[in-house]
């Protein structure tokens, strides 16, 4: 909402023209140009009695996302304390699943909290650019944990050894 | 002589009683009226005051939308007011000042028309009893990241539109025969806690996700009453129900953060029925 | 159209004034002055009275306006009353 007051003031234009959010303006502005609608702006679609309407319907984003998120949660309790357990030098499997998991479900929680707050509906373009950078970053994270598993201790390892440290 | 005796007996206690209540009602009426001790508490309400229609203006309260809100406080007597803090609202219109606005009907909390957010938690004013501690204040808001109509009223325009998009009714193809739809207690029993919902949007207001879009979730009230078509056996259209639930924002902007139940002034929960909803889809 | 660029709010509120001044044109012949005095008297007066930097202010009456608009625009309302002050103000502005 604030994000909207922003955009729409008479004032601050000169100011968001310097800033990142160049772009963003642009397709804001040509949205209100047909009379009035921002996302969570103060103005509603269609009259008082219109009801709202749905995004369209995707499995992938409703209920399959879901449940493969509280599944991955489930199972990453008794993975780590299966990770407490063994050494993650004798079963290399179990480390990379676990160091694996972990990062996906650290994933879905950035993504979810980026959705919440930097929707693209609202964001066209910072929106977008953050969500992109947290999929590298995710990919980065695997690649470096896949070497690290590789190459040096493991996780498992390596949490043992801060631990007694 | 037992049967005389009795009735003796009995006329006399009626005659003391009578004796009693004539003298308690004299007392009465010579007594001073009661004099109860002065309890005087401030309330620190939220003032806006943009309205007024141009073709009507308001007596004491123009119209000035550029004026910023403020908390505007007012003292009165507990002692003299109801024990709800809608009796006391009542009673700042009728004898402070008539010109703050609040929307209120049933008094009794059925209505839903009275929600605020009262000492920080979004209730209804006639189910919240006053803190009898006068050396507190208590601060009165509308319900939290809402438009403002004026004072205490926000607009729920998205709210209504929102629970008007889940198609709150009966959707039945396949009508009996003859008679009514009819229904087993168990399945009755689904709906329990969740009918009773009166919408008074105290749950949704409260809940950051509808806080932060609001345009697209669509909050708990309007979810529990999805739940409540949902669970319907009668409907026959659930399958359509869920499918429009389908998507990352309508309802799974829900992250049970359970403000929602905690907040309910009917003691409904909502965030189990939006559990029981995400179950439902994950089954399908 | 001038030389400067109209914000999305400026062009908003345009937008409800010119949509409202067309709805004039669907009511009766006799009462349309009395609509039309409503609506002027109504932007102009919140125009002058209302800082443009206070965008809550506007967004405020822009959703009022609105909804008030849709409730104009219903084809079974067909008069409107206008007050002394309007009169008046109609009258200075003349």
């Amino acid at each position: 909402m604030s994000s909207s007051l922003i955009l729409r003031s008479t004032l601050p234009k000169a100011l968001i023209k310097r800033s990142l959010f160049h772009s963003s303006t642009q397709i804001r502005q040509a949205t209100s140009d047909r009379f009035a609608y921002v996302a969570g702006g103060p103005i509603y679609r269609g009259t008082v009695n219109d009801p709202t309407t749905f995004p369209p319907s995707s499995k992938t984003h409703g209920s399959y996302h879901w449940a493969f998120e509280r599944l991955l949660s489930a199972a990453l309790v008794p993975m780590t304390a299966t990770a407490f357990a063994t050494s993650g030098t004798n079963y290399p499997l179990l480390d990379g699943i676990l160091g694996l998991s972990l990062i996906i479900h650290s994933h879905i929680g950035f993504d979810s909290s980026v959705v919440d707050y930097l929707h693209p509906r609202k964001f066209p373009v910072f929106g977008p650019t953050v969500k992109w950078t947290l999929r590298a970053a995710t990919v980065g994270t695997m690649v470096g944990v896949y070497q690290f598993n590789t190459n040096d201790i493991g996780l498992t390892e390596l949490i043992a050894k801060v631990w007694t440290a | 002589m037992s049967v005389l005796n009795q009735a003796a007996r009995r006329l006399a206690k009626a005659s003391i009683i009578d004796v009693r209540s004539f003298a308690t009602s004299v007392r009465r009426l010579q007594a001073e009226p009661l004099q109860k001790p002065v309890l005087n508490k401030e309330f620190k309400i939220y003032r806006w005051a943009s309205f007024g229609s141009p073709c009507r203006p308001t007596f004491e309260n123009p119209d000035e939308p550029a004026k910023k809100p403020n908390l505007q406080s007012y003292t009165i007597d507990l002692n003299q007011t109801g024990p709800m803090v809608l009796d006391a609202l009542i009673k700042i219109k009728n004898e402070i000042d008539p010109t703050l606005t609040f929307r209120r009907s049933c008094r009794e909390g059925i209505c839903g028309s009275c929600a605020m957010n009262i000492n920080g938690q979004n209730t209804l004013a006639c189910l919240c009893r006053i803190d009898r501690d006068a050396s507190k204040d208590s601060k009165i808001y509308p319900l939290p990241h809402m438009y403002i109509v004026k004072d205490l009223v926000p607009d729920l325009t998205q709210f209504y539109k929102q629970y008007k998009s889940i198609q709150p009714y009966l959707q039945n193809d396949n009508p009996p025969e003859k008679g009514e739809f009819l229904q087993s207690q168990e399945d009755r029993r689904k709906l329990d806690g969740l009918y009773e919902c009166i919408l008074c949007a105290c749950c949704s207001t409260s809940c950051p996700s509808y806080w932060w879009n609001q345009d697209e979730y669509l909050g708990p009230a309007t979810l529990m009453q999805a739940y409540r078509w949902i669970a319907d056996s009668r409907d026959g259209n659930s399958a359509k129900r869920k499918e429009y639930l389908q998507n990352e924002l309508s309802m799974y902007r829900c992250h049970t953060i359970f403000n929602c139940s905690r907040t309910c002034p009917k003691g409904l929960n909502p965030a189990a029925a939006i559990a029981k909803i995400k179950l439902d889809l994950a089954a399908d | 159209m001038s030389a400067l660029r109209r914000s999305g709010l400026q062009k908003d509120v345009l937008n409800l004034y010119r949509r409202a001044l067309r709805m004039v044109k669907t009511k009766p012949p006799s009462t349309q002055d009395k609509f039309s005095l409503y609506i002027r008297y109504t932007f102009r007066t919140n125009a002058s009275s209302v800082s443009p930097r206070d965008v809550s202010a506007i967004e405020h009456l822009m959703r009022k306006g609105k909804r008030q608009l849709e409730m104009y625009e219903h084809l079974s309302v067909k008069d409107c009353w206008v007050s002394e002050e309007m009169r008046s103000w109609e009258k200075d502005r003349a």
